[in-house]
């Protein structure tokens, strides 16, 4: 990744949008922007499960329907949708990586609502390895740099860990719940009573079949009392019940309101990787990912018959 | 935290912006900060339940902000001891778990711990502090995050 | 609002949204960008400040692409037509007028053309900015080249002609033949001198001509 990073700096000029700009090409090294600038996977990428499909694919007509579906099993292969961000080198050299690490270790399709086991390499621990479970609440970064956030409460200790999908500390990422909720970020459970994020460590992986709908599941939160480490009520939070406020939070919450954003159709431009840009994503990877899951077939099936020997 | 909404709210000029910027909440352990004990020593169980959780007053480290395994001098119950960190609510590196509270354990002026258990799970990266004094600490942990 | 994934828009835009500051702040920008964006329906060619013109071109493309790409059934883009255009004859115009207009088209639905500064004076960058396809002339005139016509070029032609003729007679007056300029080892400095004459200074036959109502080549080309 350092002489990718090396190679990226080196080029000083860059064709986007087709027009050449004279100026080194940096790349960032840090995931803080990324989560500030990138927005929720769900604002503009929704899953496969959508309840209401007011989506008009056209732009994939030319894809086939297996490249179709890689936005929602993999967001964090399209690029960061700043443009002074994006350079075309760096993008290729990442998703290459990404895919190379893919191939070798599996990093299922999940939604924040999804319940993961995830093993990491430890060096203090025993068997160097050490596992964790937790309910996914956020994830976002884009590229390499991609991160989710499990959470869980072991002896009435809420304990979260952030994790970054494509570091090689990582052994082993496994779906225990394939599932969405109702909202794009958990983050409220650190307000809410400790059951509500409570997963058993031993639970037993809950079977998904490959290329049905994620469910929802409709659970509403309800929230301990006050104070809070957020304004949920200027929130749009749907996966919370009624939060018992007095009338003035929502007065205030109203007065700060941005309603004109859901129509400001410029900003969230802004903030997408073009239908063009991202079919090139998917027909570039599209070989490597069929491959990839090709392999994780022929695993699966070798894996059954030795269980049932 | 009030106190500094108040006086935002005051600075307002005509189109309603503040005039000067605010950080995020840090989540650091500086003096004055308040922890939770949560090993079993009688001292520590009877400072948490009495309502007035102890108060950091020094941390042992050049920068003056405590993170995950560092020793800090605490006020607790009129007393003053030391403890060591070993949950933050800070936000943490990858792979480090993050604890919704600043855990500590009490120990005294020897560095042997004050409780016999500490019934909160531990971070893991602690062992890798295991000098000297820190190594009772570790020794009464039960569970490893 | 839109949550399909869009296509790339075929103009350049600036990585990030212009602030138009305004009394009400984010809520004034977007009344602004109304206005011109419903002014640029309605009108098909507006002048606008620059940056605002700028600033609402994206509007006007993403609106004319949504509506293109979905239809008026669509209820997120209805919604979203609705929005933007205050005056609802325009939503109708737009579903009906411009995207039959603009259903095949691959490039860009807009034009944006700086306009002159007016000088002396503060320096405000203006721009016209208008739907492809409207019917008013067009902004930047187009040039014709009428050389290649027919009628052109046989009166070019026979400008030529009559040109070598009047050089062959000129020389002829001065017992020089053509074949000597095709020979550099045959031609003298005489020669050579002789032609320059002639060909600089206007002789007494030229003003004759003149006077008797002009040569052909002094016809100007048809238009």
């Amino acid at each position: 990744m350092a002489a990718s990073i090396a190679l990226a700096r080196q080029i000083t000029r860059v064709n986007i949008n087709n027009t050449k700009i004279c100026r080194l090409s940096t790349v960032c090294t840090d995931g803080a922007f990324c989560n500030a600038s990138l927005k929720r996977y769900s604002d503009v990428a929704p899953s496969r499960s959508d309840p209401e499909p007011d989506v008009v694919e056209s732009h994939n007509e030319t894809l086939s329907n297996a490249q179709a579906h890689y936005r929602y099993i993999f967001p964090e292969i399209l690029p960061n949708p700043d443009s002074t961000r994006r350079n075309k080198v760096c993008e290729m050299l990442e998703r290459n990586d990404m895919m190379n690490r893919r191939s070798v270790l599996e990093i299922p399709e999940f939604y924040v609502g999804s319940i993961l086991a995830v093993t990491a390499s430890d060096k203090y621990a025993a068997g160097n390895t050490s596992r964790f479970v937790g309910i996914c609440i956020d994830r976002g970064g884009c590229g390499l740099r991609a991160w989710f956030i499990l959470r869980n409460v072991i002896d009435d200790q809420g304990i979260e860990i952030m994790y970054e999908m494509y570091s090689p500390m990582i052994r082993e990422i496994q779906m225990l719940k394939l599932e969405k909720r109702l909202d794009e970020s958990l983050l409220y459970l650190r307000d809410a009573p400790n059951e509500y994020s409570t997963f058993d460590f031993d639970m037993a992986e809950v079977p998904h079949v490959a290329g049905d709908h994620v469910p929802i599941n409709p659970l509403k939160v309800k929230l301990r009392s006050r104070p809070w480490l957020e304004r949920y009520e200027r929130q749009d939070l749907k996966g919370v019940e009624d939060l018992g406020l007095a009338q003035k939070f929502y007065d205030r919450a109203k007065q700060l309101a941005t309603p004109w954003e859901k129509y400001d159709i410029m900003k969230q431009y802004r903030a997408t990787v073009t239908a063009e840009d991202q079919d090139e994503v998917f027909r570039d990877i599209h070989e490597k990912q069929q491959q990839i899951e090709q392999a994780r077939i022929v695993r699966r099936r070798r894996k059954k018959l030795q269980s049932n020997r | 935290m009030s106190c500094l909404t108040l006086l935002n709210g005051a600075i307002r000029n005509g189109f309603g912006k503040a005039s000067f910027s605010t950080t995020q909440s840090l989540q650091q352990i500086i003096k004055l900060s308040r922890l939770r004990v949560v090993d079993n020593s009688a001292l520590g169980r009877a400072a948490m339940q009495s309502g007035k959780p102890p108060r950091c007053i020094h941390v042992y480290k050049n920068t003056g902000v405590g993170t995950i395994g560092d020793k800090i001098l605490v006020a607790i119950m009129g007393q003053k001891k030391r403890g060591y960190i070993i949950g933050c609510r800070q936000k943490q590196a990858a792979g480090v778990p993050r604890f919704d509270s600043n855990n500590m354990v009490l120990v005294d002026d020897s560095g042997t711990p004050l409780g016999t258990r500490i019934r909160v799970p531990v971070p893991s990266c602690l062992r890798g502090k295991a000098t000297g004094d820190f190594s009772k600490v570790l020794a009464i942990a039960s569970k490893f995050v | 609002m839109a949550r399909s994934v869009p296509p790339r828009l075929k103009f350049q835009i600036l990585p990030k949204i212009r602030n138009l500051s305004t009394p009400e702040g984010p809520l004034g920008r977007i009344k602004q960008l109304q206005k011109l964006v419903g002014a640029i329906i309605q009108y098909e060619r507006i002048e606008s400040q620059w940056s605002r013109a700028d600033e609402a071109r994206g509007y006007v493309e993403r609106l004319i692409q949504e509506a293109v790409q979905n239809g008026p059934n669509h209820k997120p883009t209805m919604e979203l037509a609705n929005y933007w255009l205050v005056d609802k004859d325009l939503v109708h115009k737009l579903f009906k007028v411009l995207v039959p207009r603009f259903q095949n088209y691959t490039r860009a639905y807009t034009s944006m053309f700086p306009l002159p500064l007016k000088m002396p004076g503060r320096v405000n960058y203006k721009a016209v900015l208008e739907l492809k396809g409207n019917a008013y002339p067009h902004v930047v005139p187009h040039h014709h080249d009428n050389h290649h016509t027919l009628l052109n070029q046989l009166l070019s032609a026979a400008n030529d002609e009559y040109r070598q003729q009047k050089l062959a007679e000129k020389l002829s007056a001065l017992n020089i033949s053509m074949a000597q300029f095709g020979d550099e080892d045959k031609a003298t400095g005489d020669a050579y001198s002789g032609a320059e004459e002639d060909g600089k200074g206007r002789t007494a036959a030229d003003d004759n001509e003149e006077a008797a109502g002009g040569s052909p080549d002094k016809t100007t080309t048809a238009a």
